[in-house]
């Protein structure tokens, strides 16, 4: 009664429902999470006397009740979820970036250099400029993750000071050789050439091409983890090093290769910035994408598909806290308690074992 | 009759769809030793779980003294006075043995922790039930028999009425697990309660009142113990009688495989020494039985051999190759060695992973599972497939994480991966331990039948194990090689003291010790 002396359609079956229920618990979380902070939220809101369904429908209306809405959506969804998959690889060595913010801003810098600083034709110019800005990224991730693997530092502490210094540099080098002579309040590189921009592909707004790539990337690299050898070793690395290692894996490489792969999506998310919304470098351009990059990350729950939906929602609270704010007068920070409390409950995740007795104990009587 | 102290009535866990425990009915009576035996994956820790507060079963009830209690927390276990032991460890690596056994409820004074009382406090605790320790000691600078009594004392710490043991013995040595069957008998003569869980159905017979046997999630006996023999337990728990196969030992070897010369290995930082000047050799065709008590050097061995660890001084050759200092893991792995460690949590398996990748690893960097850069999922999960049901890991969800699978499918598992792919060199660390009577025969021969095209090294603190499977045997002593003899010319008698560093084994030539 093995699966191979089986039919082959009901083997697919099997594959099918297995994958469904994969699937589903996987959901499980983030959607218990979001119910639940809604609620949260929805009780904050009846008590300062506000229908909490008109804040949700603003809320709605705002991010994808237009074409601009939408494209508003799509253009914050675009670093949400390469910053989710950033991190989301590093959990998956067992890594923790949190200089991500540092790596994005290398990216951001050498993206604009090369859009401002090279001359090359019109199709392959934006290309080479993310692929610089993520090979930025990548160099910066370098250097905590060599120095975790050869002389133990933490990659936490190190890959977050060296936030600092790309900032440092990359604002020294802009203000000493790149900057635009007509800015005065705000330090910001000159211009980059016409064929460096990311158009918009949308009528209005600033969607780019980027959210192809953002989401092709994520189902590039949960392909990648769950069906490579070098992804199932970075895995193995994170599920249990001491277990990887005895098994002969190198997981010192494994590491590097996680934390760089991670750096080389933050820094394309620096390029993307600067060459497709800013079109040049600007001085803190970042609005904090590292850190909503953790969020995303924990409301995809460890998967990396799971990026693209949890991405998207993120970036429709983004879009559409700009409705709430115009036309029901509420402060945008609604969505930031929303957002809070739903990753609240992610991490929350013996509820999930709490629901599964309760209904267990349903059913058994 | 008094009120039994605790009662279960109906009581079922659930995982899923999967019945872990289906209506269980236990009684235990105030003041007795209570074992439980069945077979890997029977529910016996789920039970014993259930009972410590770990699970919230789906039906049933808990009465304790005749009263129903919600167990929610381990913490509500203990102030009902449950206290128990887990088959895994559950210590804090990087704390002493002192700060492990007070962990719940340290000494202090106006809010400082009294390290001091704690300390003399671990000391006289192991010292009156006879669990030494060194009380100042990191767990992880601790070997696994020595981590196992930590765990011990910290249930007893709290002074529990009952206490629950998780197959306290299967990491012990002979003369621990004797020890410890003493005090688990003062400790009921003084009143308290004890549960316990056991493969080794001798312990059973000497110490318990009564037992209950359990099969597939149910209870399927019990009885009092004078009134059964070890063969009816054994039917009750597996169905039929079992018969340990006489065996051959092999004289004819061949090849050189691994040679130490004159190897030592001094312990990190601490600059004791952890081997002396080691020399052996294995050959293929036998199996080389290493005895010794935890902690005389045994592990550094696997270690070295395995290349987790680099000789400080001498030579290791493997197949006549000098593999030195360099050695890793991953060349050792090249050059045929497979490994099942002492310690399947920490280090064989990915607990968090699925039972799929756990069984892969190894496997997945050459043909049929990888396909260049590629895992062919369907060889990969083929394989899997095979190692589970040739070596009757159960329940066979392939997809299922490994931490779902109880202790004894755990080790089935590791033993079926390491020795697939026909290595050369098994290193084999306590291959039995935590798996039933059944299973245990089945790695036995799978041990044997690999002899004749490689060499095995079998380190095992069951001397039973040593005497049965080896065709030579090295007894270890403070990192030294005591002996080296053959089965027939030691009797376990004889091999406990040596064991123990008497020098004068009757019949058994001394060698090996150069120093
Ligand atoms: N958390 C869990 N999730 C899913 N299944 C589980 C879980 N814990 C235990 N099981 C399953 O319940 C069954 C009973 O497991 P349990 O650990 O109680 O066995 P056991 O009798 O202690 O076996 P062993 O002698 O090997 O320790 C096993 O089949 C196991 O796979
Ligand atoms: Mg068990």
């Amino acid at each position: 009664m093995t699966v191979q002396s089986q039919m082959g359609n009901l083997a697919a079956e099997a594959r099918a429902r297995r994958s469904l229920a994969r699937a589903w618990n996987a959901l499980q979380m983030p959607v218990i999470a979001t119910v639940a902070g809604l609620f949260v939220t929805s009780v904050l809101l009846v008590c300062i006397e506000v229908n909490p369904l008109d804040v949700y429908a603003a809320l709605l209306r705002g991010a994808l009740g237009s074409l601009f809405g939408i494209s508003s959506t799509l253009r914050w969804a675009t670093p949400l979820i390469l910053a989710g998959l950033a991190v989301s690889i590093g959990f998956k060595a067992g890594l923790f970036n949190a200089g991500l913010s540092g790596q994005i801003y290398a990216g951001g810098f050498v993206g604009s250099l090369i859009g401002f600083g090279v001359t090359l034709p019109w199709g392959l110019h934006p290309v080479a400029a993310i692929l610089g800005g993520g090979l930025a990224g990548a160099t910066w991730a370098f250097i905590p993750a060599i120095m975790r693997r050869y002389l133990g530092a933490s990659e936490i502490v190190t890959s977050l000071m060296l936030w600092y210094v790309a900032i440092g540099i990359a604002d020294f080098l802009v203000r000493q050789f790149f900057r635009d002579p007509t800015s005065a309040a705000f330090l910001m590189s000159v211009k980059v050439a016409p064929s460096a921009v990311l158009p918009s592909i949308f009528p209005v707004g600033n969607v780019s091409v980027m959210i192809f790539v953002s989401i092709g990337a994520a189902i590039l690299l949960a392909h990648f983890m769950a069906r490579s050898v070098a992804g199932y070793e970075i895995r193995m690395t994170g599920a249990n090093p001491a277990f990887a290692h005895y098994s002969g894996v190198p997981i010192g490489r494994r590491m590097v290769l996680a934390f760089c792969l991670s750096g080389f999506l933050a820094g394309m998310i620096g390029a993307s910035e600067s060459i497709g919304i800013n079109q040049r470098f600007v001085s803190q351009f970042d609005p904090g994408f590292g850190f909503d990059g953790f969020l995303v990350a924990l409301l995809a729950n460890g998967s990396i598909a799971g990026c693209i939906p949890a991405g998207l929602f993120l970036g429709i609270l983004k879009a559409g806290g700009s409705e709430i704010e115009r036309t029901l007068g509420l402060s945008k920070s609604i969505i930031w308690i929303l957002q809070g409390s739903i990753i609240l409950f992610v991490s929350a995740n013996r509820l999930r074992g709490y629901l599964a007795w309760f209904i267990g104990r349903l059913r058994g009587r | 009759m008094p009120t039994p102290i605790i009662q279960l009535i109906g009581v079922t866990k659930r995982f899923g769809s999967f019945v872990a425990n289906q209506a269980i009915d236990l009684t235990i009576e105030a003041g007795s030793i209570h074992a439980i035996v069945g077979e890997n994956g029977a529910g016996k820790s789920t039970l014993m779980k259930t009972l410590a507060g770990l699970h919230m079963p789906e039906e049933g009830r808990i009465l304790l003294r005749g009263e129903e209690v919600m167990l929610r927390n381990p913490e509500a276990a203990m102030r009902h006075g449950i206290g128990m032991v887990h088959q895994h460890f559950s210590l804090i690596d990087s704390l002493t043995v002192t700060e492990n056994v007070v962990l719940s409820n340290p000494p202090q004074r106006a809010g400082l922790f009294l390290k001091r009382d704690a300390e003399r406090q671990v000391k006289e605790l192991a010292e009156k039930y006879g669990l030494a320790v060194d009380p100042r000691r990191r767990i992880l600078e601790c070997r696994v028999g020595v981590q196992q009594r930590a765990e011990i004392l910290k249930a007893l710490y709290r002074n529990p009425e009952v206490l629950i043991l998780d197959e306290p013995t299967a990491v012990l040595t002979p003369q621990e697990a004797t020890t410890l069957m003493e005090n688990l008998r003062t400790l009921r003569d003084r009143g308290k309660t004890i549960i316990f869980i056991t493969h080794k159905l001798q312990e059973v017979m000497s110490i318990a009142d009564r037992v209950t046997v359990m099969r597939a999630g149910r209870v399927v006996m019990e009885t009092e113990t004078a009134r059964t023999s070890p063969n009816a337990l054994a039917v009750a728990m597996v169905g039929h009688e079992l018969f340990a196969k006489p065996r051959q030992v092999q004289r004819e070897v061949g090849q050189t495989l691994v040679e130490l010369d004159g190897v030592s290995c001094y312990s990190d930082g601490l600059g004791s020494t952890r081997l002396d000047n080691v020399s052996m050799s294995l050959r293929i065709g036998e199996v080389l039985g290493v005895a010794g008590v935890e902690g005389n050097g045994q592990s550094e061995l696997v270690e070295i051999i395995t290349g987790l660890r680099h000789p400080s001084a001498g030579a290791l050759r493997i197949k006549g190759v000098n593999v030195g200092r360099s050695s890793s893991p991953a060349e050792m792995r090249r050059l045929g060695v497979a490994h099942v460690p002492e310690n399947r949590i920490s280090t064989g398996l990915a607990t968090t992973a699925s039972l799929l990748d756990n069984l892969v690893m190894g496997a997945h960097r050459s043909a049929p599972v990888s396909r260049g850069v590629w895992i062919d999922q369907g060889a990969a999960r083929n394989r899997a497939k095979t190692l589970i049901r040739e070596f009757d890991v159960r329940p066979g969800d392939i997809d299922a994480d490994a931490e779902s699978l109880s202790g004894g499918n755990m080790q089935k598992a590791i033993v079926a991966r390491e020795l697939s792919g026909d290595p050369e060199i098994i290193v084999v660390a306590h291959p039995t331990r935590g798996v039933d009577i059944g299973a245990a025969e089945f790695i036995y021969d799978q041990l044997l039948s690999r002899r004749q095209k490689a060499g095995v090294l079998l380190v095992s603190s069951d001397l039973d194990e040593i005497l049965r499977l080896s065709d030579r045997i090295v007894v270890m002593y403070q990192g030294r090689v005591m002996v080296e003899a053959l089965p027939e010319d030691l009797t376990a008698e004889t091999l406990g003291l040596l064991m123990a560093g008497m020098q004068a084994g009757k019949g058994a030539p001394r060698v090996g010790d150069k120093a």
